[in-house]
């Protein structure tokens, strides 16, 4: 995944959970230190899903952990 | 009407040919109407019979929103046998301990659960069966078209409005389990009550997306329409998008959510206004500043016809919004209301089936949580000179207790009064006001309650830890701002670092203690159900504030620690 698409992301979870980017560390996790709840998690997809015209199913919730497991995950869809 | 089994028979046949549930499955919406449902019901208790069990045997049900667990649930009840709602998000462990407790004997799950429950069978003696709740199972699994289309033969059973309808598991999921009773008399009493303050009507059609396994969506989200002959859609997905397009393309009229998603859908929507540009977003504000003021002075709400476009996205034929399982911030509400959407806000426990006051149509007081539904006695227990107390309640919805559980029964229900713990005020005309809460409950923004105890006795079993305090912060920046999320305050037991120093070899030093408690409450997070985490934690050296009888003092901690 280029660059650019890894700051869209991060971007995107910063608006969703309404935190400031330059205060996500993509390696947190997201449950335990950003306080994304599995409703925010869904959200997260579902923004994701608009932005890169995909769709990432919300059973893969479970296995994501941090910003890093996100920008992974789609990379992983977008193929 | 005295048991949910009479719901089924009236059902089928005063609204045979109408739709019960909808889902949309691979692009069309699957139908199944009340005569359809109403067989598939018979049929599948008496597969149930069939497999041994009889009145007051316990079925788990585990899977997503979707027709086949209500139908699941109804052929439960049918037959007189205890459901038990399980919430999909549980780890296997949770599962295994709440079926040992409950002594399931059947349980009946979604497709996505199916390997994880056939690994079940060794763990749990009392499991007999699992039944899949998709067209095919794999071989030692009863798939759901074999036990809804069989022949059915005559039930023996037939409940009584005292037996136990469902045993809903709050908390426990590693240990100590704690299931709520609920009869045929609670639930029913608890439907009828709350049917009429929402007007339900057969043209209703209600999207179910709040977890069904969720008592105040079993009952007002499923049982409740249901009973009325509305239409019941189930979300494709929780994603706000997809909600959005099942509402315009079913032309949902009435839908129960939590707090966050109605800030989700405000958040959106003001989102769209802004992106509009500049011109856009200042007729958006004007607009909504005039039909707040029509609203609020006038009287008059004018907001439908204002903001048509909003109406048009949510499909049109809304009606209202029911708000519950934790307090909904009163600016969403306003926001709302100035679109011409009415959000009403209800009030209960699991305990009490669970609602047990509730805003209704015609009566709506923006940041109260509604009046007393009828037939249910509700006051205020030692009130302050505020007029602010415990609230408790009586009433035929009230629980028979906790299943084994009989010391904490004895704790809630005091001469048939639940003590809710929660703290809050009854206005002069009968609103009631929630203000706080006497209990140690955590109420995530979600709704999912978390129990400090709980967590307390899993992180005091880590050798690392001494002992714990679990308390709940509210969020003070970001989406869920205002919710509260579980902090704990951990003494760390200096013992085991010491040891852990000498046998490594390093010195000892404050950052590797909470370094290694760190990664402790990190492989936590990860084995628990996902709101019932710890999001924070900070460090004493001292031992921790105690009462006479050696019980931890949770104001004190808080307030030493700086977490009011």
């Amino acid at each position: 995944m280029e660059d650019k698409e890894k700051k869209e992301v991060l971007t995107l979870v910063s608006k969703i959970i309404k935190i400031p980017e330059n205060r996500i560390d993509p390696n947190a996790n997201i449950f335990y230190d950003l306080g994304v709840d599995s409703l925010l998690g869904v959200e997260i997809f579902a923004a994701l899903d608009k932005k890169f015209n995909i769709d990432v199913p919300e059973d893969r919730l479970r296995s994501v952990k941090t910003v890093n497991d996100i920008i992974a995950l789609v990379a992983e869809i977008k193929g | 009407m005295e048991t949910l089994k009479d719901f089924v028979t009236q059902n089928t046949r005063l609204y045979g040919e109408h739709v019960a549930f909808q889902i949309k499955r691979e692009g069309v919406y699957q139908k199944f109407t009340f005569a359809e449902t109403g067989k598939m019901v018979e049929s599948l208790a008496y597969s149930l019979q069939e497999l041994g069990i009889e009145r007051g045997c316990r079925v788990a049900i585990i899977g997503e929103n979707r027709p086949e667990w209500a139908i699941s649930f109804l052929a439960v009840v049918y037959l007189g046998a205890v459901a038990v709602p399980l919430d999909v998000l549980l780890t296997e462990e949770n599962i295994i301990n709440f079926l040992l407790d409950s002594e399931a004997k059947v349980i009946i799950g979604s497709g996505k659960l199916i390997g994880l429950l056939e690994g079940l069978k060794s763990k749990v003696p009392s499991l007999k069966a699992i039944i899949s709740m998709e067209k095919e199972a794999p071989v030692g699994v009863y798939s759901f078209n074999r036990v809804v289309s069989r022949e059915t033969g005559v039930i023996k059973q037939v409940p009584t409005s005292e037996d136990l309808a469902s045993l809903v598991y709050t908390s426990g999921t590693t240990g100590n389990p704690k299931g709520v009773m609920l009869t045929h008399r609670n639930i029913v009493f608890d439907v009828l009550a709350v049917v009429p303050l929402f007007d339900f009507s057969p043209k209703d059609n209600f999207l179910s997306v709040l977890p069904i396994h969720h008592t105040f969506e079993t009952t007002a989200g499923f049982l409740g329409p249901y009973h009325e002959g509305a239409k019941i859609t189930y979300a494709e997905s929780l994603k706000s998008y997809q909600i959005v397009a099942n509402m315009q393309e079913t032309g949902v009229t009435i839908m129960c959510g939590v707090p966050l998603l109605y800030q989700l859908f405000y958040d959106a929507i003001i989102r769209k206004a802004e992106e509009k540009g500049m011109v856009a977003k200042i007729s958006f504000s004007i607009l909504s500043a005039v039909s707040y003021f029509f609203s609020q002075v006038i009287g008059i709400n004018i907001g439908a016809k204002l903001f048509k476009m909003v109406h048009k996205n949510l499909g049109g034929k809304l009606r209202f919004f029911v708000s519950g399982g934790a307090a909904i911030d009163p600016a969403v509400i306003r926001g709302f209301d100035s679109f011409g959407i009415t959000i009403l806000q209800g009030y209960g426990l699991t305990e009490s089936a669970p609602i047990l006051t509730c805003c209704a149509l015609k009566h709506n007081k923006i940041g109260s949580v509604g009046r007393v539904v009828p037939g249910v006695e509700l006051k205020i227990k030692n009130p302050d000179g505020l007029g602010v107390g415990e609230i408790v309640a009586r009433g035929p919805n009230i629980m028979k207790g906790y299943y084994k559980r009989k010391d904490l029964t004895g704790e809630v229900l005091v001469d048939g009064w639940l003590h809710t713990g929660d703290l809050g005020y009854i206005d002069e005309e009968g609103y009631v006001f929630i203000t706080g809460r006497a209990k140690d409950v955590i109420v995530t923004g979600s709704g999912m309650n978390v129990y400090p105890e709980e967590l307390e006795f899993i992180l005091n079993r880590l050798p690392q830890i001494k002992e714990s305090c679990v308390v709940g912060i509210k969020v003070k920046e970001g989406l869920r701002k205002g919710a509260e999320e579980a902090w704990a305050v951990i003494v760390p037991n200096h013992e085991y670092f010491e040891k852990y120093a000498a046998e490594n070899g390093v010195s000892l030093s404050p950052d590797l203690i909470r370094s290694i408690i760190k990664e402790q409450i990190y492989r936590f997070n990860i084995k628990e159900t996902d709101y019932k985490r710890i999001v924070n934690f900070v460090l004493s050296e001292a031992e921790l504030p105690k009462t006479s009888t050696r019980k931890i003092q949770r104001f004190k901690v808080k307030r030493e620690f700086g977490l009011l």
